[in-house]
């Protein structure tokens, strides 16, 4: 509750970048307040108890009323990467996600004018631990879930080709055979090459069909595309193959010089393609909105 | 001190009458069904990097309904130094969207490089008055219009303030040539929570600069209030916009609807309800019980993503 005047602490009067750092490393330490008050990043700014910066209310203690900007801060921000990563936080559980994002946010706080560049180093960092921590399987997962969920958001608002244009199956199929091998195709910005050590994307699929009843996790090579048609992602399974033949694309490769690396990377391959199969996995891909329009 | 003044003149901003904050939630029902709403305004973050169908609703909208781009990562008070690849990023789409006007807040939301992502309270003195108006007055002459600045609410005050806040306002527009987006319910929640009276504060603020009022619905807790934006505008803010319309003349208003978002058209309906209600006799009652719940004060943005 609220002090009275005969007991109000010495006014403090801090310059205004002081208090800033002041208050900044009060209201974001994982402790809480006080403890961010006697932080080294608080002490480094100002040394001061909080009573002596802020004022109570009739109803309120000065910590009090730090501690509502602290609890704001934590869940504010929680509830963001909440909502950026459903599958992450159905697998791991409310509680060890939570303590997953409180951990990533002391490390790496937003530096980014929008909350859509918060979790730009999540997967990364939930990799990181699982690899100080010795955690061999769940931990990897749950990084390479969260680096889908990820690529996913990114996916959703990139430049696309409902405004750059999308290279059409039908234009592709009228592009002369010996015009193919030097076709320098481009995949739109939307589209997201992955590849995993686990099948994430056989456990998403499940996931959002039932965030209760969980399959175990696969340790099995996994690749996927993802591109977006009419607002929407879509995530496409690739072989080893497909995906060696969009990533080379990708990378600045013609045609020919895809399939070739392809070809040879993959020469052993029973499940090596024929043309046909190879013109059914492009107009399958300019379908699903891999390529951009040509001339552009 | 006409010296340190903005090359911004003070060029009347127009009533855009009773306007609605866009959220992803209402996109289809928006672009399907065309509703009557006099105006739009859009969280700038939610935007300036987008590519995808926000930014696709944005334009489609912007064809059709006046927009207003109203910021929450300016940082105005803060001592780091001004983001102008940020500013860049908001002039842009200002020009694309025909924005009417571009508001943020009286606030600060991070330093060292950090963003809390709240809007977080000045001490209301001399230093912070000198600090914030100089770096007004550089924004309004990147962007080349006026910024309207928003009273944000708060929970906590400071031993170092010397002013109220409608004095900090008051010299902010006089010494920056900026205008003001009056939340209404911001005054409320702040007066409940640093025990004034909100009706001396509403009519103190200087009259001549209000280019917008905010409207929101917010959640009481046994010990102070929280700016939720999660529900209808109680009768204590309608009271104090009733007052604010008269002193002001009226200006442009918005509502605000960030959590538990209802359908479309409820939103709308509430704040067509302040038509009847700068009419009516002010109420005599409070009328929001006490929460127990945990209460996430505003800005929270984050648009879903549709994926299969």
């Amino acid at each position: 509750m609220a002090d009275d005047d005969a007991r109000s602490p010495p006014v403090i009067s801090p310059h205004l970048a002081q208090l800033q750092r002041w208050f900044q490393a009060v209201i974001t330490h994982p402790g809480g307040v006080h403890e961010g008050a006697a932080s080294a990043e608080g002490v480094a700014a100002l040394v001061a108890e909080i009573g002596e910066v802020a004022e109570p209310s009739s109803r309120q203690s000065a910590e009090e009323r730090m501690a509502v900007y602290a609890q704001a801060y934590w869940a504010r921000l929680l509830e963001c990467l909440r909502e950026e990563f459903p599958i992450v936080r159905a697998t791991a559980g409310e509680e060890a996600f939570d303590m997953l994002v409180v951990g990533y946010l002391a490390t790496f706080p937003s530096r980014s004018y929008t909350l859509g560049r918060l979790s730009d180093k999540f997967a990364k960092y939930l990799a990181s631990s699982a690899a100080e921590s010795g955690d061999d399987l769940f931990g990897p997962f749950l990084a390479e879930l969260a680096r889908l969920e990820q690529a996913v958001n990114e996916t959703f608002d990139a430049a696309g080709g409902e405004t750059l244009g999308y290279l059409q199956a039908d234009a592709l199929r009228q592009i002369p055979a010996n015009e193919q091998a030097a076709l320098l195709l481009k995949l739109l910005p939307t589209v997201r090459l992955l590849e995993f050590d686990f099948d994430v994307q056989s456990f998403y699929t499940a996931a959002r069909r039932d965030p209760q009843q969980l399959p175990e996790p696969a340790r099995q090579p996994c690749f996927v595309a993802l591109s977006r048609r009419a607002y929407v992602v879509r995530r496409l399974s690739l072989t080893s193959v497909q995906f060696a033949i969009l990533a080379a694309i990708q990378a600045g490769r013609t045609l020919g010089e895809a399939l070739n690396g392809a070809l040879q990377n993959f020469a052993d391959d029973a499940e090596m393609p024929d043309v046909d199969v190879l013109a059914a996995w492009f107009g399958e891909w300019a379908e699903a909105g891999l390529f951009r329009r040509l001339g552009d | 001190m006409l010296e340190g003044r903005s090359v911004v003149g003070r060029s009347m901003i127009e009533n855009l009458g009773l306007g609605v904050g866009l959220r992803s939630a209402h996109f289809g029902y928006l672009l399907q069904e065309r509703p009557a709403v006099d105006w739009f305004e859009i969280i700038t973050e939610n935007y300036i990097d987008s590519g995808g169908r926000p930014r696709y609703v944005l334009e489609q909208l912007a064809e059709r309904y006046p927009i207003v781009m109203h910021g929450v990562s300016l940082s105005i008070g803060s001592t780091d130094p001004l983001d102008f690849e940020y500013l860049d990023k908001v002039r842009k789409l200002a020009a694309v969207v025909k924005a009417r006007w571009v508001s943020d807040h009286v606030c600060w939301t991070g330093v060292a490089g950090r963003n809390t992502h709240d809007l977080l309270p000045l001490p209301l003195n001399e230093e912070s008055l000198r600090h914030t108006a100089d770096r007004v007055r550089h924004v309004q002459d990147f962007l080349e219009r006026p910024l309207v600045l928003e009273n944000p609410s708060s929970y906590v005050t400071f031993r170092s303030s010397t002013m109220t806040e409608w004095e900090f306002l008051a010299r902010l527009v006089d010494e920056a040539g900026c205008r003001l987006l009056l939340d209404v319910n911001n005054v409320y929640v702040s007066s409940v929570n640093h025990d004034f009276d909100p009706l001396e504060y509403v009519r103190n603020v200087p009259h001549a600069a209000v280019a917008q009022f905010h409207l929101a619905g917010h959640t009481r807790t046994p010990t102070h209030i929280v700016d939720t934006h999660d529900g209808p505008v109680v009768d204590p803010v309608w009271d104090l916009y009733r007052e604010a319309h008269r002193l002001t003349g009226g200006a442009a208003t918005l509502l605000e609807w960030d959590a538990a978002i209802p359908p479309f058209p409820v939103v709308h309906a509430e704040v067509l309800k302040a038509r009847e209600k700068i009419e009516r006799a002010a109420s005599a009652d409070e009328c929001d019980a006490p929460s127990q719940s945990f209460a996430l004060p505003h800005p929270l943005h984050h648009v879903q993503v549709e994926v299969v």
